[in-house]
């Protein structure tokens, strides 16, 4: 999140408030859950004072959920990103200002639907 | 005058709702063995099942977070993974149980083995997901499940011996011939039935299919409070009419022709006719929920686009998740198993995962980040604790009770 | 750890050690519960209370649970002396069972009377369970 928003008073832990949490899209569609988050670097072997804080550049989904868990780094090509800049606003869900159909993070969704579900009988009619 | 139809409606079908295979051979066995020395069960299980029920609803309404969601958030993704296997596994076993017993209830009335009906119930339920609307399916399933107040009246036409049954329930003893561990097994096993998960998961993610805010949390809390308690007397009335034409005769329940048994000395073939239809819309409406239960909990898990509300192409992973369910779980019947053995299994597996779910929605009624002040009250939480106790004790009992009682034989 | 291997061995080694004495009284108890069934589904049908369907069912599901509990008895291992001889006497008891049964359950499909076939299985029952109450209280 940019200095901006802390300096506006809001404090979140990335933990408890932004890991694991799920994102809706702008019409409140289900997108993902944060599987990760993708950092600013810091640099690496100089003295940290003075150096400005990692800021967040984007939520990241997919494989990344199983090397969180088991272990290992997943590689970059297979991440799905959304940028954080797409944040509207971060409440019990993380809401999005675009619509999830454009983003890299439901490719698999899309997949499934235009491969399966939509050449079964029905699947585009509302129930 | 529609507000009261509606409510009325929900208690109907909260009634006809609450009994599923679990609930009725889990009864059925108990009262034919230990009478209703167990009935205070059931009464443990009906007060936590609508404290449960209760506190997910309104987590769902106010938060608009579906249970399974809270449960990744709360608990991690590596904690939640483990949940989220143990879950949809006991989910699954129920689910193969409630098909199995539909090609069951089907076979009372064809005489035709079950192993034919298996994947027609599965299609038929497949179906029903596919393109029904939830309202009208939990409104359909729950009024026909109504017809199992059959029981209740074949309790009452069997003329029994009322005091007999009321002191058998107040002053429980373990009959001769049984094992007090047997009992207790059991005992563990008829909670899991009247406690079941999914109806958690179930109704939680109801709440948000059906667009619930804090406003209908007042609609929400009569249906279950007053349709669960009505649905554990129904439960009652099933254990009674195996005690009262069962027990004597030394017929143990093993199997659902058993069950049927004491409804048809009461009532004959007209009682028949009713408890068939009870017994299909009972099994059908809860492998309906608990193959929706498998998509939730796998797509609220992984944050996919999920609900019945959506055509099925804007939910395509969650209706996949659902396919392979159903598939999985006709993959079980296949072996050949014994539906009713995976019944009895799956509802004390049901009692084993209990904690699972149940802690992380008593964590997060209580978070103002989630509730705002809808938080848990202070008698709210009084009584969760003392259900969480109960769940500990009844889910680090379950295993131990299984393996020395070899599963109640 | 080490102590709750131990305790979950102790477990399993208490719950294997069940008697062929109460393994006789175990299955002589599933056969009269079967009997019993298939005798009262012969009676609710012979006062046309249970339709044809729902009583085949039932005697199937009877004859699924003397199968079990012959299997039981025949699976048991060798019989320690002075045990053989109840646990032969159980099986005959349960195969005559299963007989009295597998004739009703013809007598329905060929819709013949079943009052024959009812006091054969109340006999059968009977005789179950007279034995059950020889072979010592059950456990």
């Amino acid at each position: 999140m940019s200095d901006g928003e802390l300096t506006s008073g809001r404090i979140l832990d990335a933990q408890l408030h932004l890991l694991d949490r799920q994102v809706l899209d702008v019409d409140g569609v289900p997108v993902t859950a944060v599987d990760d988050l993708e950092l600013t670097d810091v640099p690496f072997g100089v003295d940290l004072d003075g150096t400005p804080g990692p800021v967040i550049l984007s939520i990241v989904s997919g494989a990344v959920l199983g090397t969180r868990i088991f272990g290992g780094r997943a590689p970059e090509s297979r991440w799905n990103r959304i940028p954080w800049r797409a944040v509207r606003r971060v409440g019990t869900a993380i809401e999005l200002t675009e619509k999830g159909e454009g983003l890299e993070a439901t490719w698999p969704e899309r997949w499934v639907r235009d491969r399966i579900i939509a050449r079964i009988p029905g699947g585009r009619h509302a129930p | 005058m529609k507000r009261l139809f509606a409510v009325a409606l929900g208690v109907l079908t909260a009634i006809g709702g609450f009994v599923d295979i679990g609930d009725l051979v889990t009864n059925a066995v108990v009262g034919s063995r230990f009478g209703m020395s167990l009935a205070w069960v059931v009464v443990v299980g009906v007060v936590g099942i609508c404290l449960f029920a209760n506190m997910s609803g309104r987590v769902a309404a106010v938060s608009g977070r579906a249970t399974f969601e809270i449960i990744r958030e709360r608990l991690g993704p590596r904690a939640g993974l483990a949940n989220l296997g143990a879950g949809f596994f006991i989910n699954l076993m129920t689910m193969a149980a409630e098909i199995g017993g539909i090609a069951l209830a089907v076979q009372l009335i064809t005489g035709i083995g079950p192993m034919l009906w298996m994947p027609l119930a599965a299609f038929a339920v497949w179906i029903v997901v596919w393109r029904a609307k939830f309202s009208q399916l939990e409104n359909a399933t729950g009024l026909l499940g109504l017809s199992l107040i059959v029981f209740a009246v074949a309790v009452v036409m069997l003329g029994p011996d009322w005091g007999e049954l009321a002191r058998q329930a107040v002053q429980p003893t373990v009959p001769a011939g049984e094992q007090p561990a047997t009992y207790w097994y059991y005992a563990v096993a008829l909670f899991g039935a009247a406690m079941t998960p999914y109806e958690v998961f179930f109704f939680s993610s109801g709440a948000v299919e059906e667009g619930w805010g804090p406003a209908d949390l007042g609609t929400a809390r009569l249906n279950v409070l007053v349709g669960f308690p009505l649905g554990g007397l129904l439960s009652l009335a099933i254990a009674a009419s195996a005690a009262i034409v069962l027990l004597p005769q030394a017929i143990a329940v093993t199997s659902l022709s058993q069950v049927v048994l004491p409804v048809v000395t009461a009532g004959g073939t007209v009682a028949f006719c009713f408890l068939v239809v009870g017994m299909l819309a009972a099994f059908f409406g809860a492998a309906l929920e608990t193959t929706l239960s498998s998509g939730y909990t796998i797509a609220q898990y992984f944050g996919w686009s999920w609900g019945k509300f959506r055509r099925p192409s804007a939910a395509a992973r969650f209706h996949l998740t659902m396919i392979i369910g159903l598939v999985l779980a006709l993959g079980i019947l296949a072996t050949g198993v014994d539906p009713i053995q995976v019944t009895e299994y799956s509802v004390v597996f049901s009692a084993v995962a209990l904690p699972l779910t149940y802690v992380p929605i008593l964590i997060v009624a209580n978070d103002a980040d989630y509730m705002g002040d809808d938080v848990n009250g202070r008698a709210a939480n009084f009584l969760g604790l003392v259900y969480l106790a109960i769940i500990l004790v009844a889910a680090l009992a379950a295993i131990p009770l299984m393996i020395v009682t070899g599963a109640g034989a | 750890m080490i102590r709750a291997l131990a305790a979950a061995a102790l477990v399993l080694a208490l719950a294997g050690c069940t008697s062929l004495r109460s393994t006789v009284v175990d299955a002589l108890d599933q056969a009269v519960s079967a009997t019993s069934t298939a005798t009262l589904a012969v009676h609710l049908t012979g006062a046309g209370r249970l339709l044809d369907p729902a009583a085949d069912t039932t005697l199937a599901d009877a004859l699924t649970e003397l199968e079990d509990a012959a299997a039981t008895l025949v699976d048991a291992g060798p019989a320690a002396p002075g045990e053989s001889a109840a646990r032969r006497a159980a099986l005959a008891a349960i195969r005559a069972a299963t007989d009295a049964v597998l004739a009703t359950r013809d007598d329905l499909s060929a819709g013949r009377d079943l009052a024959g076939d009812e006091a054969d299985l109340r006999a059968a029952r009977d005789a179950l369970e007279a034995l059950a109450a020889a072979s010592g209280d059950p456990s």
